[in-house]
């Protein structure tokens, strides 16, 4: 059946090369299971997660920037607005009431109109109790300035001279209160009141959930009240911050103004449309870099980031500080403004040159672009990319990079190179190699039989393989002993059908590489086809791992998984094995039949074929 | 009896190359040459023969069996020295014939041994850095030592010294004379014409002719070649009535035959010319064949 002899002179003739390859396939295998598994491993995935998580609070926190600095922007122009509207209003209202208000004043009881003192006092009662009821809000303000102003009226007694006491009595009947600062306050009031009322519209408009208690409502009502800065309640913010307090949101301009019959056209000017972008801008970055530095906020974000392993710590280590948060929103922001701008600016020239429609389609185009613009310098990786943000992120926190690294990359690819030389060699030499010198004459004048021949030669390449793999499933039980891996789903038994898996692979491709070896008389040929055969699985493998399943599927090239249908080593299913499932055994089956096949076709082709001995 | 019988051999290779309706059989016993130039079909042949290729059309047999479909059973019988000589991939020259002892199931190794020391050999030497020389002397070993009745030489000469040539083909005489048979190729007609009881010339893939030794050594006439002095001998030498087969009238030469029986008369004769030399001109194998060839042609 077997020639002793033969198979002898093959241990002999290619034990040397098997010995090495084995040697260094096994240190190789030693090397990639106890680097790779101590501990290093791990972190990839969480270095690429890390990535993406910062990314994405990156990407939110621009985002956030600019919804702050658009929602100030507007709600400082409509609180212009109201304010002006309010201004008129209630000076009309003032001014008639301060008209009863001085004829009431002018019919204050004089003291000499009187006879006796009792008479002037008990008048004088009547006189304040006469005093002209206010309605509005306006005119209570007045009255409350009115009263205080004629509570401080000078008294005779506190002066020394009369002289004094006159210029005391001029200046104070010179600090009557005017109907503009009565109409000023509650100006302020009523507008901030309709402001509040116009956010909250404004929110739920956004989303019908943004009811007026909602975060979202209440967000977007700080970030403009955190601009104006009513009654300074802010100020304590704004000192946390260690930032400025900013000055009182200047309406003063608006009512000089207004005075003069330019108010309208004063709130819609370039210099107030400044004024109110860089509070806006000042503004906005403050409130999200104390909004996102405030504990509760962190540990709300870090509820949310918990699922993704994002610890305290970690969290820490991306360095979301006040300064550096402040510093991104409000670049971002000057990044928007200047581009916007711009983009205007050239809307403004198309528009002049007739390119819209009319009024609306330009006012739509801004419009536009400004969403585009403010997309744009929003995008996240993630949000650029079309998969889901969570699945994406959970595969990748998932990925068991040790078992993707031993099985699909060591022992479906680097792991085979060497063992494919072997047999591309090996299977030439026992051959081919030997038709082609002529040395098989030595062999096959000795009353050898062809088919003894070629069997034995089979045989020894068989069993070469067999041993070699032999030496790499004890390595790498070894190595799986020596290191401990976290997360991973390899086990000795996994280990053992992905040894048993390579082997299969390499006996189907020895399989190949026998048969073109039977089948030419030169090695040349016979090597250049099998093993040109043999490295393109191979070369197909190594191109379709970046797009087969094991790679996540934000950095997979779908494109590439077709290499994967090119060559016999997909049916080494290593991703079934480590999932536990049973597909790779019909694979297997695959494999075993090719080999069979390679060798029984060549063995017949070598016993039929003229030799050129 | 025969015991190698190539019967109307054909291997075709196409393009006119192979070898044609070759017929050839070879008696026990019988040292048998084979002559031809490179490429005329020398080494096919003999491959045929080995049963490694199948033939076109005909048969060979060796001891009466078929070959290409007894090729295990018939080696057993052959030593076969290849005329390219490539040793497997082992170490040294112990190691192949140990080898081959083992392929040939041979215990005992005296015989090896003797033979390794006739041809002063030294076959612990690395096979790959082996000379020429050796290189064929290891294969020797390998063909002869397990005793075979067939010795097939697939021009083993080729590349020795002219020292070592002979001592090789010493080695191959004294295995005919031990009664085995012998094919042996070459492409030098000398050789075979010193070592071989009958030579086949082959040319082109078609066998010209198949020629005794003792035919070309024992032939019943010679040719002698012969220059006078003087015109007038020549002149006179002419009408003696010799079989004169070439004249060279500007040297006073002749080249004349005669039969072996008849030189004693030729000298008788000679005796009164003037002669400036007379030489045989020994015809040798290649003046045969090339004759066949020519006459073939014609």
């Amino acid at each position: 059946m077997f020639s002793k002899a033969l198979f002898k002179q093959s241990c002999k003739a290619n034990g040397w090369m098997w010995g090495i390859i084995t040697f260094a396939i096994c240190f190789m295998l030693a090397c990639v299971m106890c680097i790779s598994g101590s501990g290093n491993v791990g972190e990839v995935a969480v270095g690429v997660e890390d990535t993406i998580i910062e990314d994405e609070i990156d990407a939110q926190i621009n985002k956030r920037a600019l919804s702050y600095y658009g929602n100030t922007t507007d709600g400082l122009e409509q609180f212009d607005e109201f304010y002006l509207v309010n201004f008129n209003a209630d000076t009309e209202t003032v001014g008639s009431y301060s008209a009863e208000v001085d004829a009431w004043l002018a019919s204050q009881p004089q003291a000499g109109d009187y006879t006796t003192t009792a008479e002037y006092v008990l008048a004088l009662d009547t006189w304040k109790s006469s005093f002209p009821e206010p309605e509005e809000l306006v005119e209570q303000a007045y009255a409350l300035s009115i009263s205080t102003w004629l509570e401080n009226v000078p008294v005779v007694a506190d002066y020394t001279s009369v002289e004094e006491y006159q210029t005391a009595v001029l200046s104070w009947s010179q600090q009557k209160p005017t109907v503009y600062e009565a109409a000023a306050a509650s100006a302020y009031k009523e507008s901030v009141d309709q402001l509040t009322q116009y956010i909250y519209v404004k929110a739920e408009a956004i989303d019908p959930s943004y009811t007026q208690d909602s975060n979202e409502a209440q967000e977007m009502l700080g970030s403009v009240m955190f601009s104006l800065n009513p009654q300074n309640v802010f100020d304590s913010a704004y000192a946390d911050c260690s930032e400025a307090i900013p000055a009182d949101y200047d309406v003063q301009n608006i009512i000089l103004n207004d005075v003069q019959g330019n108010g309208e056209g004063y709130i819609s000017s370039d210099e107030r449309v400044e004024y109110r972008r860089d509070r806006a801008a000042n503004s906005s970055a403050i409130f999200l870099g104390y909004n996102m530095t405030k504990d509760e906020n962190v540990n709300l974000m870090l509820d949310a980031l918990s699922s993704y392993g994002v610890t305290e710590e970690k969290y820490d280590s991306f360095n979301y500080t006040y300064v550096n948060v402040n510093h991104m929103a409000s670049t971002k922001i000057v990044a928007y403004q200047a581009e916007l701008d711009y983009e205007i600016s050239c809307i403004d020239e198309n528009y002049a040159n007739g390119e819209y429609l009319d009024e609306a389609a330009y006012q739509q185009a801004i419009a536009e672009k400004s969403e585009e613009l403010s997309a744009e310098l929003t995008d996240s990786l993630l949000a650029s990319l079309p998969s889901d943000v969570s699945d994406a992120l959970e595969e990748v926190g998932k990925m068991d990079l040790y078992s993707i690294i031993v099985g699909s990359v060591y022992f479906k690819m680097a792991g085979l190179l060497l063992p494919f030389i072997y047999i591309i060699m090996a299977s030439n030499n026992l051959i081919a190699g030997q038709v082609d010198s002529g040395s098989m004459a030595y062999v096959l004048s000795t009353s050898t039989k062809r088919s003894k021949v070629v069997r034995t030669q089979a045989l020894y390449l068989i069993l070469s393989l067999v041993a070699m793999v032999l030496c790499t499933t004890i390595t790498s039980i070894i190595c799986l002993n020596v290191v401990t891996v976290p997360l991973s789903d390899l086990n000795v038994s996994k280990l053992i059908l992905i040894n048993l898996g390579s082997l299969f692979v390499m006996f189907a491709v020895s399989g190949i590489n026998f048969l073109t070896s039977c089948w030419f008389d030169r090695s040349k040929k016979s090597m250049s086809i099998g093993g040109g055969i043999t490295m393109f699985f191979l070369v197909a493998t190594m191109l379709g791992l970046f797009g087969s399943k094991v790679i996540p599927s934000i950095v997979r090239f779908d494109a590439l998984n077709y290499f994967n249908y090119l060559s016999i080593i997909t049916l080494f299913d290593t991703i079934s094995i480590i999932d536990g499932t049973n597909t790779y055994i019909w694979k297997f089956a695959i494999l075993l039949a090719i080999g069979i096949c390679g060798y029984m076709i060549g063995s017949l082709r070598f016993e039929k074929k003229d030799l050129p001995l | 009896m025969e015991i190698i019988k190539l019967d109307h051999l054909s291997k075709d290779y196409g393009n006119a190359r192979g070898v044609f309706d070759e017929n050839i059989e070879i008696k026990k016993g019988e040292m048998m040459g084979f002559v031809g130039t490179n490429g005329s079909g020398k080494t096919t042949t003999i491959r045929n023969l080995m049963g490694f290729i199948c033939p076109t059309s005909g048969k060979c047999y060796v001891n009466g069996l078929e070959t290409w479909k007894n090729a295990s059973k018939i080696s057993k019988m052959i030593g076969y020295v290849p005329g390219e000589i490539a040793f497997p991939d082992l170490k040294t020259g112990t190691d192949f014939l140990k080898g081959q002892a083992e392929f040939l199931k041979l215990k005992d190794m005296s015989y090896a041994n003797e033979l390794i020391e006739r041809l002063q050999l030294d076959p612990s030497a690395n096979l790959k850095r082996m000379s020429k020389g050796m290189k064929q002397k290891t294969a020797l070993v390998a063909a002869l030592m397990n005793d075979p009745e067939i010795i097939i030489l697939d021009e083993p000469t080729t590349g020795l010294d002219p020292l070592m040539r002979v001592e090789f083909l010493s080695i191959i005489k004294e295995q005919h004379k031990k009664g085995k048979t012998i094919l042996m190729s070459s492409h030098m007609f000398e050789e075979v014409e010193e070592t071989c009881d009958r030579v086949a010339f082959i040319s082109d893939g078609h066998i010209v002719d198949v020629v005794d030794i003792d035919e070309i050594k024992h032939r019943p006439s010679r040719d002698f070649k012969i220059e006078f002095v003087t015109k007038s001998d020549y002149q006179k030498f002419l009408g003696q009535g010799f079989n004169i087969i070439r004249k060279q009238e500007k040297y006073n030469q002749v080249t004349l035959n005669i039969p072996k029986l008849d030189i004693g008369k030729l000298f008788k004769v000679l005796k009164d010319y003037d002669v400036k030399y007379i030489s045989e001109v020994k015809y040798t194998l290649e003046k045969h064949f090339k004759n066949a060839i020519q006459s073939k042609v014609k």
